[in-house]
């Protein structure tokens, strides 16, 4: 069994394996129908998008009910569960429009390419920055990288299309190169903000 | 700028969804892997920090014109070698950062 996440709530999924530690319910899944982290948080998604309400494991880990045991764990699902019960998350990501044409050959050239895709990647996550705090809401550290700067920001799950629009808005207010866009996807279960409670930090 | 709204790939969304736990791992059965992973992402890193260093001199106005050309192909031919040997341990480019938890990730 793997297990996929922790609920507060009595409700679980019923597709769930609950299993009751420290005041809490594990939601656990069959090892062998989780493998990949693709199949985890497949099912983690269909969970959330059904209107469960739990503190989901990241994916990539695996976590078996042997895990359970950590004592220091379990006092921090109290916090975490305050902090995101109720919420989602959307993921921010500020990217070229345009995929960036090949690298030149020659080492100077080479060097000056870098040093403009740095560029690049500071003003998107300058861009991103300004979004993120005109939204006001509890956000991950913007990551720069990869000619892009993304974030996450936590979002009750209610205020997801007024949340939605407020990112529209404040994106058409900011004066921004037309070369670059802001993609926009979620509401997804809060892995971003699970940091502090399952070992995952 | 125009504000889009799209689903990413998901073997996108599903690494910065899951980069929390990208850690630093050795597992007994792929010992040689998660080694080379963590030796060439360190190697990848101090790269990094060169290329960093020769923008900033770059930048300063403190190489000539043949520095320039000569640390740039120092770098690029040492980026390439490195994503050249990680391939081998069937390593991808991205797989190089390591996450330094609090610290964040290498590159």
């Amino acid at each position: 069994m793997n297990v996929l996440g922790w609920t507060g709530d009595t409700k679980v999924p019923p597709d769930a394996h609950p299993f009751h530690h420290g005041g809490w319910t594990a939601l656990l899944a069959p090892s062998d129908s989780t493998k990949t982290p693709h199949v985890r948080l497949a099912m983690q998604v269909s969970w959330f998008d059904a209107g469960f309400n739990f503190i989901p494991v990241a994916p990539a880990q695996q976590l078996t009910p042997t895990d359970l045991t950590d004592a220091a764990c379990l006092g921090n699902l109290n916090t975490v569960w305050q902090n995101i019960g109720g919420h989602g998350q959307f993921c921010l990501a500020v990217r070229p429009r345009d995929e960036d044409g090949p690298m030149p050959s020659q080492g100077r050239a080479w060097l000056q390419a870098r040093k403009a895709q740095q560029d690049q990647e500071r003003q998107h996550k300058t861009l991103l920055d300004k979004i993120v705090t005109g939204l006001n809401l509890p956000a991950n550290a913007c990551q720069q990288g990869a000619h892009r700067a993304s974030s996450a920001i936590l979002v009750p799950r209610n205020a997801a299309q007024k949340t939605r629009q407020a990112i529209a808005e404040i994106a058409q207010k900011l004066e921004t190169p037309q070369d670059v866009t802001l993609v926009v996807s979620g509401l997804w279960p809060p892995l971003g903000f699970t940091q502090n409670g399952l070992g995952t930090a | 700028m125009t504000e889009a709204t799209e689903i990413p790939p998901a073997q996108d969304m599903l690494n910065r969804l899951t980069e929390a736990t990208d850690r630093i791992a050795i597992d007994p059965e792929t010992a040689e892997q998660d080694l080379a992973r963590v030796v060439l992402g360190l190697m990848a890193f101090l790269r990094q920090l060169m290329e960093l260093q020769a923008i900033r001199r770059m930048e300063a106005g403190t190489l000539s014109a043949a520095q320039e050309e000569k640390l740039g192909t120092t770098l690029m031919k040492a980026e390439a070698a490195i994503h050249d040997v990680a391939a081998k341990f069937g390593i991808s480019p991205n797989d190089l950062a390591l996450d330094l938890g609090p610290l964040g990730k290498t590159i």
